[in-house]
């Protein structure tokens, strides 16, 4: 007779993921990660009912780890200023103690997989986040414009800051760390011109 | 495999709850549509389902009191090969 064992579940996740950003998810099969996890195939199937379930689970459990950092501190009613600060402190924080996960999420957005994982997110990240830009607008503290808009202005230069982090060089300099000071430095210009 | 499931609550009563791990050589829709016609009529059994991307083409049924020799015997006399995944 067997049981569930959390353990065991834990290194079954964490060696799927760094597996997936090794060989990409095509590339990724239940009998290859049975081998590296040292285990049964029958103890992967256990937990997942197959490679769909196990990726689009797994990918939900990183996703909420990271909204669950994003929120720490922040309040949809804060100042825009003050709550896109925490925001973008909090996902930094996130994404340079977690670089194998970071990698995990940016593959898993540009997958079939991501609508999955957004349905099973039990958080309801985007009301808390659509909130707070409501408010926003509504204080005269950001300009109202389309959504896809305001996110690339909002966050992608942060994702992009983490990326040359990440990559540990940018196209000009042959290192690259981040900091905060540059981090402050770039939230500033994007608060400037989100700014009405 | 066979892993009788803890209930979550009630730490008392005794639970029949299991999960079925089991390799066969279910291939296909036409497969598929067959062992639904087995399994979803079963009471007992709560969900089921076949990874056809694995190479052992794992059934996985998660049930209430049915036991892997019973589903062995149902699949094999429709004429499918089934056994236990050992652990």
């Amino acid at each position: 007779m067997r049981t569930r064992d959390v353990h065991k579940e834990r290194i079954i996740q964490e060696t799927a993921i760094t597996m997936i950003v090794r060989d990409g998810l095509n590339g990724f099969s239940l009998q290859k990660l049975a081998k590296a996890a040292n285990v049964s195939p029958a103890t992967i199937y256990i937990y997942y009912e197959d490679k769909e379930d196990m990726i689009v689970r797994i990918g939900a459990t990183v996703a909420e780890q990271l909204l669950h950092y994003s929120l720490k501190d922040f309040s949809p009613d804060m100042p825009f200023a003050e709550g896109m600060k925490v925001q973008w402190m909090n996902r930094a924080k996130y994404f340079i103690d977690h670089p194998v996960e970071m990698q995990f999420i940016e593959l898993i957005r540009y997958s079939p997989f991501h609508a999955k994982v957004q349905k099973q997110i039990g958080l309801n990240f985007g009301a808390i986040m659509g909130e707070f830009v409501c408010q926003a607008i509504k204080k005269k503290e950001l300009k109202k414009l389309p959504f896809e808009v305001y996110w690339s202005i909002a966050f992608a230069p942060l994702y992009q800051l983490i990326k040359f982090h990440d990559q540990g060089k940018s196209f000009v300099n042959e290192k690259f760390e981040l900091n905060a000071k540059l981090i402050n430095q770039t939230l500033e210009l994007v608060l400037k011109s989100l700014k009405p | 495999m066979t892993v009788e499931m803890q209930q979550e609550s009630g730490n008392t009563a005794i639970t029949h709850r299991r999960l079925l791990i089991l390799k066969t050589n279910i291939s296909g829709l036409h497969d598929i549509n067959v062992v639904a016609s087995l399994l979803d009529g079963n009471a007992n059994v709560d969900r089921w389902n076949v990874d056809l991307q694995d190479v052992d083409h794992v059934l996985r049924i998660e049930t209430i009191g049915i036991t892997t020799d019973e589903i062995i015997q149902t699949l094999t006399q429709a004429g499918y090969a089934c056994e236990e995944l050992p652990d």
